[in-house]
């Protein structure tokens, strides 16, 4: 009988469904035991043909798709497109506009990075933290409701400018929500980040060498847990970052097991900090002024020409090259989607570690399979 | 008259026809009294306390429409999944572990001590039976999960039958401590070690007992994969595992089958090692005297359920809190941490208890 | 490393490369349009230069200029704050047919995901160094026909799709 025991690798399919998965992907494993051996991703199941609409649609439309890149970070696909234009027909943004989308952008960092806990804990069961996360998170996404009219697609972001002044109590209550927030972290802290047994679930696992993050372009915060110094708000910045003063934390290199899970889920809570800071600094300098110096209504076309702008969207480098012909509708609008490294890095992170390891090595990639796929 | 229909005769003493009723079902009887009446009932209110506490602490409100504040949700619970369409049909593994489960593991229900008129099993080995009970538990999971014939039924299993491995160690030694302070493994012998004042009770007696009865509870949830250690049946990487293809009537037999044993296991750690039975101020003492049977068995009974539910709430608050840990940490635990600690509290209870005879 | 400097020394390395330079956009950024048959040579000299170790593909966009697609490469480098512009162009055919390209994907690791896009969005097989070309699963179901983001892709609502007009 022992001669008809199989012995040789299991095969196991993960996927396109399934909620330790981060969005629709196929996940090809072969197992030994419980040890993952080798894995083959495919993605492409949410392709949504992104890149083709904008073609189809006038100039002005294009903000509203460029939400759906990414729905967690919707306002990062509005600024990136917003400033291509920009950059193409010379227009001059007013500083209380570029403050309000400082504003915005990093109040949906820090709504990312609140779900990004929340897919974490659930990897590793820790219901508790997830519905203590989601209740603060929701605050954040009241705030954009009070200005843009929605929760998370805002369509609000305008060539030149933004579509509307924000409401009066706004800027007040981004204060209060700053004051709250850095309250929740300590919580946070003190429930789970330090608990012994998350440590344990994420010590050492998943690491990403800083050598295999340069090969395969990883950015972001991913990368910054490995200890590479980029940051595209200090590297390139745009929109008022160069005037405001904050420190990017990066993986200290000393530390054992730099680049793990632990050291991912730990930067961005720092990220989180970071964020706190420049909303308190924009929302005090914020200054009087026009929101936008064309007429939001007024029909737009953006002139003959090309640009290529790079932002730091919530999962890393954000690029977005934009070709305009001079008419009516785009040429064509790329999105360089930081998503698309991680994908290719995983065949590397999954060989080796344990079944129960995967749910919290593909919860502490973040990746976006929306905007991988578009 | 044999003990299992004993603790009957205060209940049916005045009918005329408890004399010519026949032994053997006075005792099916009795068994299945039990069950009706403590087993589940106590997995309604566990089931229904576990949520509306796990909603408290996660800022939820948990079940409140089903009856006043959600009382009715067992209920309801138990109903809806009762009548649902079953997903296919008993293949012969499945047929095993419905027999395992059924036969071995509900005949423990013979052996709980639920209070000093209601000891229907009092033998020398007494104490051993739960353990057995739980380890049927697992071979019948791991049958189950086994039988699924898919990744995650097959992970389900083995993580099952590791864990058991690992925990029944560490249980058993921690159960002889208890033991060897009574001076023997009959549920009346340990009983009667303890009494009614906590200084009394086994886990107070000396600093070995104490680490005795931590992990005797300890390696429990490992036995029987318990969260936080529930890695078989977790759902993030193997969609349940074992339960992952159940639902409806075998659902049901499952997770009351799970259910059971870890009453089970609380039951035995309250009485081994938090005093049992014995009604406070004396009031054991009192009632025998008045010769009050009934009262006496219904409030022993509820003040031991009382203890448990404490022991099981206080074991699911931390469960819910905690993420869960991987099942080849559980096992190491188990086996690095929990069975040194065992031998040592054994070993220490043995000389305690030699010096005392000294 | 300047301009002009890194343009001597690309002359040197692989000569007739470049066809142009020009001007990314209003950006101060160099583009060099690169002869394709000499794309794959000139980007494995600069990834292997010591001086300029463009070693990190950062975007590889492909887009229809009138009859001809122009893919543009945005690399730069991770140690020194080196970033170069490469473009390269192909003519295009009929709506239906697959083009030859060279495949950058021994070069940079990022190339990869993003031809695997490029191929099945524009119809082009991206040949590497042997004349082999890697096999990506389809995304799309079979019975579209044509290559979606080619200018000449019609899309037929309920009738399906079609390459180009009939």
């Amino acid at each position: 009988m022992i001669e008809s025991l199989k012995t040789d690798l299991t095969q196991w399919e993960i996927g396109p469904y399934d909620h330790s998965l981060p969005g629709p992907m196929l996940l090809r494993l072969r197992l030994d035991g419980e040890l993952i051996v080798a894995g083959e991703v495919e993605t492409g199941f949410l392709h949504r043909g992104l890149e083709k609409a904008f073609e189809r649609q006038l100039w002005r439309s294009a903000i509203p798709y460029a939400d759906r890149l990414d729905p967690e970070g919707a306002v990062f696909g509005e600024l990136a497109l917003c400033l291509a234009a920009e950059e193409i027909a010379a227009l001059e943004v007013p500083s209380r506009a570029q403050s309000i989308r400082v504003i915005l952008s990093e109040l949906t960092r820090i709504s990312a990075h609140m779900g990004y806990i929340v897919r974490v804990a659930r990897a590793v069961g820790s219901e508790t933290m997830v519905h203590y996360v989601l209740r603060d998170r929701e605050k954040i996404l009241d705030l954009f409701e009070l200005a843009t009219g929605a929760r998370v697609s805002l369509n609000f972001l305008r060539f030149g400018g933004v579509q509307a002044d924000v409401t009066e109590g706004f800027i007040e209550r981004v204060l209060e929500i700053c004051e709250l927030l850095r309250i929740r972290l300590k919580e946070y802290n003190d429930l789970f980040t330090y608990n012994h047994a998350f440590i344990k679930r994420t010590r050492g696992i998943g690491t990403i060498a800083p050598e295999v993050a340069r090969t395969f372009g990883v950015t972001g915060p991913n990368a910054r847990a490995s200890g590479i110094s980029f940051d595209v708000r200090k590297e390139h910045p745009y929109s008022g970052y160069d005037f405001l003063d904050f420190e990017v934390p990066i993986g200290r290199r000393e530390s054992q097991h730099l680049g793990d899970a632990n050291h991912r889920f730990l930067l961005r809570l720092q990220e989180i900090s970071t964020s706190i800071e420049i909303l308190k600094q924009s929302a005090e300098a914020i200054s009087p002024g026009p929101f936008a110096l064309r007429k939001p209504e007024e029909s737009f076309e953006v002139p003959r020409g090309e640009a290529y702008i790079r932002i730091e969207s919530s999962r890393g480098l954000l690029g977005c090259h934009l070709v305009s012909d001079g008419g009516a509708y785009p040429a064509r609008i790329q999105f360089r989607p930081p998503s698309l490294a991680l994908l290719s890095v995983l065949p590397q992170l999954v060989r080796g570690i344990r079944i129960e390891d995967l749910p919290v090595v593909l919860a502490t990639l973040d990746i976006g399979i929306a905007e991988a796929d578009r | 008259m044999n003990a299992q229909a004993m603790w009957l005769n205060p209940w049916i003493s005045g009918l005329s026809f408890a004399e010519s009723v026949p032994q053997w079902l006075l005792t099916a009887c009795g068994l299945v009294l039990v069950y009706c009446l403590v087993i589940v009932p106590s997995g309604a209110v566990m089931g229904y306390l576990e949520r509306k506490l796990s909603a408290d602490f996660q800022a939820r409100v948990g079940p409140n429409r089903a009856g006043p504040a959600g009382v009715l949700q067992p209920v309801a619970d138990l109903l809806k999944l009762l009548q649902k369409q079953a997903a296919g049909d008993w293949n012969w593994r499945e047929a095993i572990w419905l027999l395992v489960h059924t036969m071995a593991l509900y005949s423990t229900v013979a052996v709980i001590p639920l209070g000093s008129l209601l000891l229907l099993v009092d033998t020398d080995m007494s104490a051993f039976l739960p353990f057995w009970s739980a380890l049927v538990l697992a071979l019948g999971t791991m049958f189950l999960g086994l039988s699924q014939g898919s990744v995650p039924g097959w992970f389900g299993g083995i993580r099952v039958a590791a864990q058991a491995l690992a925990g029944a160690f560490p249980a058993l030694i921690a159960l002889l401590c208890a033991g060897i302070r009574a001076g023997g493994f009959r549920w009346s012998e340990i009983a009667a070690a303890q009494s009614s004042s906590p200084l009394l009770w086994t886990a107070a007696a000396n600093p070995f007992q104490f680490i005795a009865f931590f992990v005797f509870v300890i390696s429990g949830l490992v036995l029987l994969g318990i969260p936080p250690m529930d890695a078989a049946f977790s759902a993030p990487d193997i969609h349940g595992g074992v339960a992952s293809h159940l639902s409806g009537r075998k659902l049901t037999v499952f997770r009351l089958g799970r259910f059971y044993c870890f009453l089970l296991w609380s039951v035995i750690a309250v009485v081994l090692f938090l005093g049992g039975w014995a009604l406070p101020f004396g009031l054991s003492t009192e009632l025998r005297n008045a010769d009050n049977p009934r009262l006496l068995q219904v409030l022993e009974l509820c003040w031991l359920l009382a203890k448990t539910f404490l022991l099981v709430l206080v074991v699911t608050w931390i469960a819910k809190v905690n993420p869960r840990s991987r099942v080849d940490q559980v096992t190491d635990f188990a086996w690095r941490v929990l069975s040194p600690f065992s031998l040592f509290a054994l070993i220490g209870a043995s000389l305690v208890a030699g010096w005392g005879a000294l | 490393m300047e301009q002009n400097g890194l343009l001597q020394k690309i002359n040197k390395l692989v000569p007739g490369a470049i066809l142009e330079k020009q001007r990314f956009g209003r950006s101060a950024e160099l583009c060099l349009w690169v002869e394709s048959e000499k794309l794959r040579e000139l980007c494995v000299a600069l990834k292997n230069d010591p001086a300029a170790e463009l070693d990190w593909l950062e975007n590889f966009s492909a887009m229809q200029l009138e009859d001809a697609l122009v893919f543009t490469y945005f690399i730069r480098s991770t140690r020194t704050k080196e970033r170069l512009i490469l473009r390269s162009s192909v003519e295009l055919t009929s709506p239906l047919e697959r083009i030859d390209f060279q495949s950058l994907a021994g070069v940079w690791g990022m190339a990869e995901p993003q031809e695997r896009e490029i191929a099945e969005l524009f119809g082009i097989r991206f040949v590497d160094e042997n004349g082999a070309s890697a096999e990506y699963a389809k995304t799309a179901s079979n019975h579209w026909k044509g290559f979606p983001l080619r200018k000449s892709f019609v899309f037929d609502g309920d009738k399906g799709t079609r390459g180009g007009p009939r």
